[in-house]
């Protein structure tokens, strides 16, 4: 499709890439300088991560809204391309918070003696399995 | 901003009756737009088991330690330091991208031609970052079978990721290559349109988006 442009609409986009440089630029060194001035900070125990956490994961958010809607241009397509793109997106929520729960909790069964060696040992003692019953963390279940 | 988005009611129905894109994008554009849609589901999904098997470990590298060297200052301390500079070398890369697909539309030749050219040169610089910090860390006993910042996992993770979207942007340098050699003989200008400059542009956004996140993952939580 040839798109023909006056000098007008010409200049303000390419300063409008030149400003989402700019910000992009703005939010990486601030990123960088808020780890490193943490890292100095709470040398000892690391402070409160989850403040900074999500203090990174707000600034990537903002980066990737430069870089998708105005680099790959998508601020200025129709609406209905807009939504076909960006809703698929939405499956991710559920993806993150599913499989970090998930690890979590990998980790919790670590803690506790590892549930999963035990159950997975099981077929090997099999003789043994049945005079152990007390083994089963839920009695109730016999 | 186009106008058609503020139009509202009839004017969207009127898109859908036929005889026309609704999207008022071409059909390679648009394919473009879905093949990166599903890439960007693959890199979520190799991000997001990072995130379980993260939370799964009871300890992890700290990327201030693991990250904190520079080619030329061998033996000094610059925690991420070397990874910032690497970050705005993508990111303008891609603003050198942009500028060629704006002048394209202004059927400006020596323009795409400058602007694509900067674009692959930057594209090169950061694979030879990414060259020189693979090799620093192998070199200091990262590999995919041991690390001695924390788990091995994080290795093997930090390999297969970085190193997947490496390849993108391997592959990217590669199709730049095609299309600057393609408008510097001028088959563009006799095509009337610069189109290709902006599919390809697309796909080479998305790398420098998709580095956003791995930056995230790896070097800032």
């Amino acid at each position: 499709m040839a798109h023909t442009y006056d000098m007008e609409t010409y200049k303000s986009q390419v300063s409008a890439v030149y400003r989402a440089t700019v910000w992009l630029t703005i939010i990486t060194i601030v990123e960088v300088a808020a780890a490193l001035v943490w890292m100095n900070i709470f040398a000892e125990d690391g402070g409160p991560r989850m403040l900074l956490n999500s203090f990174f994961i707000v600034a990537s958010l903002l980066k990737a809204y430069f870089i998708v809607g105005e680099f790959m241009h998508i601020r200025y397509e129709t609406r209905a391309l807009t939504i076909t793109i960006l809703a698929p997106t939405a499956f991710l929520i559920w993806f993150i918070i599913a499989f970090l729960w998930e690890g979590a909790e990998w980790l919790n069964n670590k803690d506790e003696g590892n549930i999963i060696q035990i159950e997975n040992k099981a077929p090997a003692h099999h003789p043994a399995h049945d005079d152990h019953g007390h083994d089963h963390k839920d009695g109730s279940q016999h | 901003m186009a106008t058609e988005t503020l139009t509202v009611g009839t004017s969207v129905q009127e898109d859908w009756k036929g005889g026309k894109s609704p999207f008022s994008v071409s059909y390679g554009k648009l394919m473009m737009w879905y093949f990166l849609v599903s890439d960007a589901f693959t890199f979520s999904a190799l991000l997001i088991s990072y995130g379980t098997i993260r939370f799964s470990s009871a300890t992890w590298a700290d990327p201030n330690k693991v990250f904190n060297s520079m080619p030329f200052l061998e033996g000094m301390d610059i925690p991420l330091g070397f990874v910032s500079i690497m970050t705005f070398i993508l990111i303008l890369s891609s603003v050198f991208v942009v500028r060629a697909v704006q002048e394209g539309h202004r059927m400006n030749q020596a323009g795409v031609v400058k602007w694509m050219f900067l674009g692959i040169l930057g594209g090169a610089a950061f694979l030879g970052c990414q060259a020189w910090e693979w090799t620093h860390l192998i070199n200091h006993g990262t590999t995919l079978f041991q690390n001695p910042h924390g788990p091995p996992a994080f290795g093997q993770l930090f390999f297969l990721i970085t190193g997947f979207h490496g390849f993108h942007v391997f592959s990217g340098v590669l199709i730049n290559v095609i299309i600057f050699v393609q408008a510097a003989r001028g088959v563009y200008q006799r095509r009337g349109h610069y189109e290709m400059v902006e599919k390809v542009g697309l796909y080479w956004h998305f790398v420098d988006l998709v580095w956003v996140f791995v930056f995230l993952a790896f070097y800032l939580l």
